[in-house]
């Protein structure tokens, strides 16, 4: 049988090399022209815990992993059985065990999953430096159909630098591996790829992130490290040196968000990047940036909460903060990537808008898609005319007013250097001079102001992805929209129709936009991944739902898949 | 033409025109909302006219506070102000200087916004060493909040409800602090003195790297016995320290009464992340081509 | 700790101190005019924009009388603080906001007294016969500052203690 998909699991603990092998896989389906998806899943344990890489390679573009994985291969056992509810098998899958690490969880076997032996550590152990990963990477290689020539020329891209023996060592250890599957039952035969003119591109979310802010015109980052946003700061660091910029390490949140308050009242678009615990830390000061008028540019990399919570897995339990954590009537943007490659669209957007708008945007990503690796087409570019309305230097005698209201309430903001134009800018309410002023009137002008400049605004259709059409749809944001997808796909493929419907922009809202594109339907369900259907509640506060509406939510770290959304829409057939 | 005051007060202006700043130069002429006899009005005073003698371009000059009596100051200054929520003045003139070291960074706030909720900025502001100019006026009391305990005042201090008996705290050493951390320029001065106050400034303005002025400045409301400051200060003895040993020893030593000296100057270069262009976006997406 | 008299001072520079100390002088009192219009007590803002203007009025004389004599004009802001606690400068710490008039009056009154004893102590000590006669005249002129503030001050007698007395209390703001 051949499929258009086929997902994979390494698993290991302890330096086993799991991840590794899932990326080295990753590389090769990309160069023989499969997309490709990689997440990985940790244990608690900074060394030496669970490690997982789950690996989907198929020969569409791909929106989400798939409901059940076709092959597990378990490097060792360990405490593996513990995360078997994150690791869900196909009824006809092949679960993969080498006789020395003892016997397969049950957890695993009660999927029905048939179960085969492969002495990988034995294998490894007939060639100087061998290792079992490198043996697991050559029959999952095999499994998968990939050409044999493609996982020497990511070996030797991703290994040279160990030097030759290594790089020897690997490349029998993998051919071992190749051979090996021979021992094996059959799986189901991946569909040749469909070759691209235009080489693909590897990238995680966090990196798309990073080089969306980039695109957008970032140039000055304050960082706090955080789970899991750290790679979007990491990969920033030298890129921002390539470009003129500068990365500043800082000593906290509160530093990093003032940090780039400052630098942006200076003239240069700025971001941070964290996650719930350093988003709630900076809201003060987000609020400060409202008050202000100062754009900035915060992405949030949602992860469990509250607190700590579940820091290296993913939940979207930070929208309500997102949307109303700040103080006070505080206007600002809000906006949610939808997908790796929508990581560097919408960041980008929400440079855009804070730079036009005057204003603080939160861009909310999470650990599913910042930290999956995807192969994709090579994003286009998008092109913004990004450029904040500056002030001139006024005629002789005339005053500089920073907050002069003004119809599209947004204001020519000068930027320090700007002779004539010395204003104070100020977290106190102030005149349109921007003296401040505890008087009724220049209060509510300047909330007016501050509301119109964001609600006047004409956003386009980039605000949500909206595909599909039918009585029928599904409302979704961010991660979950990869899922929605794949059940709308496959809803479709079975002749019926669906409109999907993704929120990129969730402020502010667009009321009557909403209303339009639900026009005609009837039954929605909401997807979302949180405890207290935070999404649904906030569609409820200000859109129109239709008359029947259901939810689809769970709390992380378990994704929302494709086949519980198909179960959902089934009464609805 | 007949004589007036108002057209005396023109022709005074224009017989001094080979320097086009004077220290009302610096002033907004918005009206500080501070108490008549505060010595924050001193602080203003001696600033602006270390300013003029500077001649800096007012709008080559940004001044950031945070939050309290001191932290308005910005407002009622002519050069570009940034008043932002309490604590983080710091972190803001940071990130500014980061990025347009072409300004002259000032940062001003009391000793509740730099050494209590500032805290920790404080002392990596001292660590990381911008060049900036750290002007902190320590009236030992929060004025904005009805007269409660900071970080400096004397443990025994009862005049805050909040603490009927005192903090039974010690107090806040904001210098020995700052010597420890990091900073290359450190002075205590007193806002009675506002000339050598206006001179310290003009120094700490010209030092590279992270300045650290406190200035003993009073709160007649809240502290009224802060009056008799004028009393109690002390002139310091010799001026600069350059040996840190000395400088340290000295600082640990003093009871925070010795005003008017510099009495730290490092050699540390000021912390400038130099980031030139090197190569375009497209370098950067070729990274991610497989 | 204020403004020492320096033995050695040209003529140049007794005029540059005199016009700085009489120009700050004139732009503390409006500083203390201002201050005293933000807290509403309108007599002192008063009081205090009429001591400016005669401070202004200070400053066109000491320039009238350099000009006269033909002395040369000396460098402004020799150095930082130039000025700032000068004699005749009235200092921010002595401010209350429910001042009387006999208080303003009293302090101005103190100030151009330490003026007048600043220029007696130069002409004293002064080796130079045109410094020592430009001092005297100017110590006279201040005298003649303080003989007009007292009749002045005169006209309002001294406050009751308790004059500070404020029945409410502070109030907070941030």
């Amino acid at each position: 049988m051949e499929v258009n998909s086929l997902s994979i699991i390494v698993a290991g603990s302890g330096g086993a090399g799991a991840i590794s092998t899932g990326t080295l896989l990753l590389n090769a389906a990309g160069l023989g022209g499969w997309y490709a998806y990689l997440t990985r899943s940790v244990g608690a344990q900074i060394r030496g815990g669970e490690a997982v890489a789950q690996l989907r390679i198929s020969r569409e573009r791909l929106a989400s992993h798939d409901d059940h994985f076709h092959v597990l291969l378990a490097l060792d056992w360990k405490n593996l059985g513990k995360f078997a509810s994150e690791m869900p098998l196909a009824a006809n899958g092949l679960i993969i065990g080498d006789p020395d690490q003892g016997e397969a969880p049950s957890e695993f076997l009660a999927s029905g999953a048939r179960l085969a032996w492969l002495p990988m550590k034995q294998l490894a152990q007939t060639i100087p430096g061998g290792r079992p990963n490198m043996v697991a990477m050559g029959v999952l290689a095999g499994l998968l159909g990939l050409p044999h020539p493609l996982l020497d020329t990511v070996l030797e891209k991703e290994l040279a630098h160990k030097g030759a023996t290594a790089l020897a060592a690997s490349r029998a250890a993998v051919k071992l591996g190749l051979e090996a599957i021979a021992s094996l039952p059959p799986i189901a035969r991946l569909a040749a790829p469909q070759m691209s003119t235009e080489p693909r591109w590897t990238i995680t979310g966090n990196q798309a992130t990073g080089l969306g802010a980039i695109r957008g015109g970032v140039r000055f980052v304050a960082a706090y490290p955080i789970t899991p946003a750290t790679e979007v700061l990491e990969w920033m660091a030298p890129a921002l040196e390539e470009v003129g910029g500068v990365l500043v390490q800082v000593e906290d949140e509160l530093a990093a968000i003032n940090q780039i308050i400052g630098a942006s009242y200076g003239g240069t678009p700025s971001l941070t990047a964290t996650a719930g615990p350093g988003l709630a830390l900076m809201t003060e000061s987000i609020g400060l940036a409202v008050a202000s008028e100062t754009p900035i540019v915060v992405v949030d990399v949602m992860r469990g909460g509250p607190s700590t919570g579940i820091p290296a897995k993913s939940e979207q339990a930070d929208l309500n903060i997102a949307l109303y954590g700040l103080h006070g009537d505080a206007p600002h943007l809000v906006l949610a990537a939808n997908s790796v490659q929508d990581c560097i669209f919408t960041t980008q957007w929400a440079v855009h808008l804070a730079e036009t708008l005057q204003a603080p945007a939160i861009v909310l990503s999470d650990q599913a898609l910042g930290q999956t690796r995807a192969v994709i087409d090579r994003p286009p570019e998008t092109i913004f005319s990004t450029k904040r309305l500056t002030a001139e230097p006024p005629a002789t005698g005339a005053k500089y007013r920073r907050y002069t209201v003004t119809e599209t309430g947004v204001s020519p903001m000068a930027i320090p250097g700007t002779p004539g134009c010395q204003y104070t800018a100020d977290g106190l309410e102030h005149s349109e001079t921007a003296v401040p002023s505890s008087l009724a009137v220049d209060h509510q002008r300047q909330l007016d102001k501050r509301e119109r400049k964001l609600g006047c605004y004409d956003y386009g259709d980039a605000w949500a992805d909206v595909e599909g059409d039918g009585t029928l749809a599904l409302i979704t944001w961010g991660s979950c929209t990869g899922a929605a997808r794949e059940a709308a796909r496959i809803w479709r493929e079975e002749g019926r129709q669906i409109k999907l419907v993704s929120l990129r922009l969730l402020a502010p809202t667009q009321p009557d936009k909403f209303a339009s594109l639900l026009d005609g339907v009837q039954h929605a369900l909401v997807i979302e991944q949180t405890h207290s259907r935070q999404f649904l509640r906030y569609l409820q506060a200000h859109y129109p739902l239709p008359s029947q509406v259901e939810c689809l939510n769970r709390p992380g770290p378990l994704p929302i898949r494709s086949s519980e959304i198909l179960g959902k829409l089934a009464k609805w057939k | 033409m007949e004589m007036t005051i108002q057209n005396m007060q023109l022709a005074q202006c224009g017989s001094r025109s080979a320097e086009p700043y004077d220290s009302d130069s610096y002033l907004s002429g918005v009206k500080p909302i501070w108490c008549p006899g505060c010595g924050d009005y001193s602080v203003l005073t001696s600033l602006t006219n270390a300013l003029a003698y500077l001649q800096l371009s007012p709008e080559q000059v940004a001044l950031v506070s945070g939050i309290g009596c001191s932290s308005r100051i910005p407002a009622y200054t002519s050069v570009y102000g940034f008043h932002g929520v309490h604590g983080r003045a710091l972190p803001v003139a940071t990130g500014l200087k980061i990025t347009r070291p072409d300004l002259t960074v000032l940062v001003a706030g009391g000793d509740g916004d730099g050494f209590s909720i500032g805290g920790n900025h404080f002392l990596h502001a001292c660590r990381r060493n911008v060049d900036l100019t750290y002007i902190i006026m320590d009236n030992q009391v929060y004025g904005m909040t009805k007269g409660q305990a900071s970080p400096t005042t004397a443990p025994d201090w009862q005049g805050s409800e909040l603490t009927p008996h005192g903090t039974g705290v010690n107090p806040f050493q904001p210098l020995v602090i700052a010597l420890a951390s990091g900073a290359n320029f450190i002075a205590r001065c007193f806002s009675g003195e506002p000339a050598n106050l206006a001179e310290i400034l003009v120094q700490a303005i010209q030092h590279p790297g992270f300045s650290v002025v406190q200035i003993l400045s009073p709160c007649v409301t809240f502290r009224p016995e802060q009056r008799q400051w004028k009393n109690s200060v002390r002139m310091a003895e010799s001026g600069l320290d350059t040996d840190i040993r000395t400088a340290a020893r000295r600082l640990m030593e003093d009871d925070g009464m010795t005003v008017g000296q510099i009495l730290y100057k490092g050699k540390r270069p000021a912390y400038q992340p130099q980031s030139a262009s090197r190569g375009d976006i497209h370098k950067l997406e070729r990274g991610f081509v497989l | 700790m204020s403004e020492k008299p320096i033995p050695n001072r040209s003529l140049e520079e007794l005029f540059e101190f005199a016009r700085t100390m009489e120009l700050e002088a004139a732009r503390r009192y409006t500083q203390l005019s201002d201050m005293m219009a933000q807290h509403n007590n309108s007599e002192l803002t008063d009081l205090f924009k009429r001591m400016a203007d005669i401070e202004w009025l200070h400053v066109y004389n000491v320039e009238k009388a350099r000009r006269e004599l033909d002395v040369m004009e000396g460098t402004p802001s020799s150095y930082p603080g130039f000025g700032l606690n000068a004699p005749e400068v009235p200092d921010f710490l002595s401010m209350h906001y429910l001042l009387r008039p006999y208080h303003a009056l009293k302090l101005a009154m103190q100030h151009e007294e330490r003026a007048a004893i600043f220029y007696t102590e130069l002409a004293d000590s002064t080796e130079n016969d045109e410094v020592r006669a430009v001092a005297l005249r100017f110590a006279e002129e201040e005298k003649n500052h303080v003989r007009e503030l007292q009749q002045w001050l005169a006209r309002y007698p001294e406050p009751e203690p308790g004059w500070d007395d404020d029945p409410d209390p502070p109030n907070e703001l941030e």
